[in-house]
C-alpha cells in the first residue's frame, strides 16, 4: 500500500497540523465546494431557439421562436412578480420584445443590412417549454449569392444558448452559437434541380387534401351534381352517365382555370395580394354552398325551402362557377408552390409536377365522392338532409374563414 | 328501401365532417391567447428571490462593463451554485457568459482558471478542466479549491493515484473534516470500503462544531453510497435519510437516494421524493423507472434524443440507462455506456456498463468491467464479481 493512501491520512501529519479556522471559512465563503460530481443529476436541456426560413422570389419569410424563460430573465417580463407570466404581461412588453429581436437578429446580403419586419408576437411550445414566437419578413432581397445571418439573441447572457436555423430552400440546418454567431446560406435554392418529381406530385396531392378550402369548394360543387334543379326543387338526376359527364365538366373547368392562374402567378405575370386571394377563395366556397341552398329557378319562385333569391349570375351551370372561381384558387396554389422555394429559372418541371399532384388529389376526392353520391342520389334524405346539411356546414366554415382573412383575425379552429 | 337508405345517408353525413376534420390536422401552432389573464409560462413558485434579483442586476452591470473582473467572478460563482442546486445547465451558460472576456484566454488569473475548470467539469470537458486546474495549482499551490476540484476530477476519471496526490495537498490546506471525507471516498473506491465506511461514520458521530450542513450532507451521502455498495442497506438507508434531512433539494443526493430506493423496490417513495423535479432529466429518469408512466417516458425520450442530436455528452450515462431499462435496447445501451466509459468511471458508470454488457451478452465489455474491478479493488454488490461467472452464452 502506498504511503499516500488516503486512509492513512488521518494518522499523518495533516491531521496533526489543523489549519486555522480562518482559512476554512474563506474556503466555504467561496461557496463553490464541488463536494460531489454532479453529473448524475445533470439535467434539463440548455436553452434553444429556432429560426425557420422560407424564401420567395422577393422576400424571406420565417419564424423565430425563443424560450420565454430566458427572455424573462433578460427583460424582466413578470411585471407583478408573482412567478407566472401572463399573456397580458407579454403583450404590454411587445414593443420591447420586438426591439430586442430586431437589434439582435440581423440579415445581411451583399454586405448590407436587409430590413427585418416582425408580425405581432405569439406564444408556442417546444418540448413542453413555453416560447415566444415571431413571424418575420426580410425584404427586399438584393441579387446576391448568399445571405448572412448575425445572431446575437441571448448569447451574451447564456454562452450555451443555441439557435437552430433552418432554411427550407437549401434543405440545411445550421446552428448559431457562442463563437459562431454568423451563419450564411446560399441565396439561390440549391434544392431546385433536386426536387424530385415524386415529391412535387406528392406536394400537390397533399395540398388538395390538407388545403381544406379547395376540398370544400370541390365538395360544394359536387354535392348537387347528382341532382337536377326543377321548378319544384331538387330531383335525382336520371342516368349515371349524365351525372359523370356533369362531374367531369366541373372538375375539368376547375382544373383548366386554376392551371392558368397557377402558371401565370408562378411565372410572375400576375401578382395578387395574398390576403385578397385567400379571402376570395373563402368567398367562393361560401357562394358555392349558398347556391346549393337556393333550391329552384326561376328566381321569383317561392318554392325554395330557403327563400333565398340570388342574382342569376351565381346560379349558372356548375362548370362555369368552377371555372370562374378556379381562377382564384390557382393563385392559392401558386403561393404554396412559392413556399417550396423556387427560382424563376427552372420552373416548368415543378409547375407540371405540382399540377399533376393537384389533379391526382382532386381525382381521388371525386373517386371517393361520386360512387357514394350516385348510390344515395334517389333517397329523400340526400336532398333534404345531406345536401342542405353539408352546404350549411360548408357555408359556416367558409363564412368564418372569410371574416378571419378579410379582417386579419384568428378565431377559427383550423 | 328508405329506412336502409337513411342509414347510408346518416353514415355519409357522419363521414363528411370526419373527412374534413382529418384533413385539418392538429398542428400545435403559435397563437395569440384570447385573454390577457391567461398564464403562458410558470416561471417559479412565487416572487423573484432577492439573490436572483441581485444576479440580474449584476448581469445588467456586466453588460455595460463586461471586464469588471470581481463582478464577473461573483456573477459566475452565483450561477455555478444555481446550476448545481437546480440541476439547470442554463446557469452554466450564464456562468460562461459572465467569464466570456477571459474564456479563451490562455493565461487568465487563478480565480478565473478555477471557475472555468469547474464549469468545464460540469460540461464534462474533463481534460481541459484538469489542464486548467494543474496550471492553477502550479501558479498558486495554496489554492485549496483548485486542489479539491482536481481531486474530485481525478476520482471521477478513476485516476486514483493522482487523486490521492491532490488529496494530500488539500490536507495541508483544508479542514480535517473535508480532508478525511475526501480520503475516505478514494479509499472506498480502491479496495478499502469497510474502513472508509467506519471512519466516515466515526467522523460524523464526532462532528466538529460548526461544520456547515452542506458539508455534513455531502459526508452523509458519501457514507450512504459506500454502505450501499457494501450491501449494508440498513446503514445506507439511515445515512441517506439523515442527508435528506440536512437538505432535501440537492439533485445529486436525490438521484443517488432514488437509485437506492429503486434497487430496494420502494418505487412509491421515489415518486414522492422526486415530485416537482421533472425538469431535471436525470431525476425524470428515476421517476420514469419508479412509475412506468408512459407519457413521462416519451417526454424523457424526446429530451434525450434531442440532446444526443445536439452532440450533448452530458447525458450519456442517463441515456444508456434509459435505453436499457425503459426502451429495452441493450445494444444501443451498451454503445452509450462504452462512450460514457471513455469519459468517466464512477461506480455508477461501472454498473451501467456491466448491466448493458450483460444484457447485450458482450464478452469484451464484461471483460473491461472485470479488469477494472480487479485493478482498482472496487467493491459493489450490484456488480457481481467476477462478472464473467454470471454470464452464460
Amino acid at each position: 500500500m502506498s504511503s499516500l493512501h488516503p486512509l492513512r491520512l488521518p494518522g499523518s501529519r495533516i491531521l496533526k497540523e489543523p489549519k486555522p479556522w480562518r482559512l476554512w471559512r474563506s474556503l466555504l465563503l467561496l461557496g463553490l465546494w464541488i463536494l460531489a460530481t454532479e453529473s448524475r443529476a445533470s439535467a434539463h436541456s440548455s436553452s434553444r431557439a429556432f429560426l425557420h426560413l422560407r424564401r420567395t422570389t422577393e422576400a424571406i419569410h420565417g419564424r423565430v421562436e425563443i424560450p420565454l424563460r430566458d427572455l424573462e430573465e433578460r427583460l424582466g417580463l413578470d411585471a407583478n412578480d408573482d412567478g407566472s407570466l401572463t399573456w397580458g404581461e407579454i403583450r404590454r412588453r411587445e414593443q420591447d420584445l420586438c426591439d430586442y429581436v430586431t437589434r439582435r437578429l440581423v440579415f445581411e446580403a451583399k454586405g448590407g443590412r436587409v430590413p427585418l419586419g416582425l408580425a405581432p408576437v405569439e406564444v408556442s411550445r417546444h418540448e413542453g417549454e413555453p416560447y415566444l414566437s415571431l413571424d418575420l419578413n426580410v425584404s427586399p432581397i438584393p441579387q446576391t449569392d448568399e445571405f448572412r445571418i448575425r445572431y446575437a439573441i441571448l448569447l451574451d447572457q447564456d454562452s450555451l444558448h443555441q439557435c437552430l436555423i433552418q432554411a427550407e430552400w437549401s434543405g440545411e440546418t445550421r446552428i448559431a452559437a457562442h463563437g459562431r454567431e454568423e451563419v450564411s446560406f446560399p441565396a439561390v435554392s440549391t434544392a431546385v434541380p433536386g426536387i424530385p418529381w415524386t415529391s412535387l406530385v406528392t406536394e400537390g396531392a397533399h395540398h388538395i387534401w390538407t388545403g381544406y378550402d379547395h376540398l370544400l369548394f370541390l365538395f360544394a360543387l359536387l354535392l348537387p351534381s347528382v341532382l337536377h334543379r326543377t321548378r319544384t326543387g331538387w330531383v335525382p338526376a336520371g342516368r349515371s352517365r349524365d351525372v359523370v359527364r356533369e362531374v367531369v365538366k366541373v372538375v375539368t373547368a376547375f382544373t383548366v382555370a386554376h392551371s392558368i392562374t397557377l402558371c401565370a402567378a408562378t411565372l410572375g405575370w400576375i401578382h395578387l395580394p395574398g390576403r385578397f386571394v385567400e379571402t376570395t377563395i373563402a368567398a367562393s366556397i361560401l357562394l358555392a354552398a349558398l347556391a346549393n341552398l337556393t333550391g329552384s329557378p326561376p328566381p321569383n319562385s317561392m318554392d325554395s325551402p330557403w327563400r333565398f333569391n340570388l342574382p342569376p349570375w351565381i346560379r349558372p351551370r356548375g362548370w362555369m362557377v368552377a371555372f370562374t372561381f378556379g381562377l382564384i384558387h390557382g393563385f392559392g396554389f401558386a403561393s404554396v408552390l412559392e413556399t417550396l422555394g423556387l427560382e424563376r429559372g427552372g420552373l416548368l418541371h415543378p409547375l407540371i409536377g405540382f399540377n399533376i399532384g393537384v389533379e391526382a388529389g382532386q381525382l381521388a376526392v371525386v373517386a371517393l365522392f361520386l360512387p357514394v353520391a350516385l348510390w344515395l342520389r334517389s333517397s329523400q334524405l340526400y336532398r333534404t338532409a345531406v345536401l342542405p346539411g353539408a352546404s350549411i356546414l360548408i357555408l359556416l366554415l367558409a363564412g368564418g374563414w372569410m371574416l378571419e382573412r378579410a379582417l386579419d383575425l384568428r378565431f377559427m379552429p383550423f | 328501401m328508405y329506412p336502409r337508405l337513411s342509414i347510408r345517408v346518416a353514415a355519409a353525413i357522419l363521414a363528411l365532417p370526419c373527412l374534413v376534420a382529418d384533413a385539418a390536422g392538429t398542428a400545435d401552432a403559435p397563437r395569440r391567447p384570447q385573454s390577457d389573464s391567461e398564464i403562458v409560462a410558470k416561471l417559479r413558485p412565487g416572487a423573484l428571490p432577492a439573490s436572483e434579483r441581485e444576479s440580474r442586476q449584476w448581469r445588467l452591470d456586466l453588460e455595460r462593463n463586461p471586464t469588471n473582473l470581481p463582478l464577473a467572478l461573483a456573477s459566475a460563482r452565483r450561477s455555478v451554485q444555481r446550476a448545481r442546486d437546480e440541476a439547470d445547465p442554463r446557469q452554466l451558460g450564464a456562468a460562461m457568459a459572465a467569464l466570456a472576456p477571459w474564456w479563451s484566454d490562455n493565461e487568465p488569473g487563478p480565480e478565473v482558471r478555477v471557475l472555468r475548470a469547474i464549469i468545464r467539469q460540469s460540461l464534462h470537458e474533463f481534460e481541459p478542466a484538469i489542464r486548467d486546474l494543474e496550471a492553477a495549482v502550479q501558479g498558486s499551490p495554496r489554492h485549496a479549491q483548485a486542489w479539491l476540484t482536481l481531486c474530485s476530477l481525478h476520482t471521477l476519471r478513476g485516476n486514483f493515484a493522482s487523486a490521492r496526490g491532490a488529496a494530500l495537498q488539500l490536507g495541508k490546506l483544508s479542514d480535517p473534516f473535508t480532508t478525511l471525507a475526501v480520503a475516505a471516498q478514494i479509499g472506498s473506491l480502491t479496495g478499502h470500503a469497510a474502513q472508509a465506511q467506519s471512519s466516515l461514520t466515526q467522523l460524523l458521530e464526532s462532528e466538529p462544531a460548526g461544520t456547515p450542513p452542506e458539508l455534513r450532507r455531502w459526508a452523509e451521502t458519501l457514507t450512504a453510497e459506500i454502505a450501499d455498495r457494501r450491501g449494508d442497506f440498513d446503514a445506507a438507508g439511515n445515512h441517506f435519510r439523515k442527508a435528506i434531512r440536512l437538505g432535501p433539494r440537492d439533485p445529486y443526493l436525490l438521484a443517488t437516494y432514488s437509485d437506492f430506493l429503486l434497487d430496494r423496490g420502494h418505487r412509491g417513495e421515489v415518486a414522492d421524493l422526486l415530485q416537482g423535479w421533472d425538469h431535471a432529466d436525470g431525476l425524470l429518469l428515476r421517476q420514469v423507472e419508479a412509475t412506468g408512466n408512459p407519457a413521462l417516458a416519451r417526454e424523457l425520450g424526446d429530451r434525450l434524443d434531442s440532446a444526443f442530436a445536439r452532440g450533448d455528452k452530458l447525458h450519456l450515462r442517463e441515456a444508456a440507462r434509459f435505453e436499457l431499462r425503459i426502451r429495452h435496447r441493450p445494444g444501443r445501451a451498451l454503445t452509450l455506456a462504452l462512450e460514457n466509459w471513455d469519459l468517466q468511471r464512477e461506480p455508477a458508470d461501472v454498473r451501467i456498463l456491466f448491466e448493458a454488457a450483460t444484457a447485450a451478452r458482450d464478452r469484451k465489455a464484461l471483460e473491461t468491467v472485470r479488469t477494472w474491478m480487479e485493478s482498482t479493488g472496487l467493491e459493489d454488490i450490484h456488480i457481481p464479481h467476477p462478472p464473467t461467472q454470471n454470464h452464460r452464452e
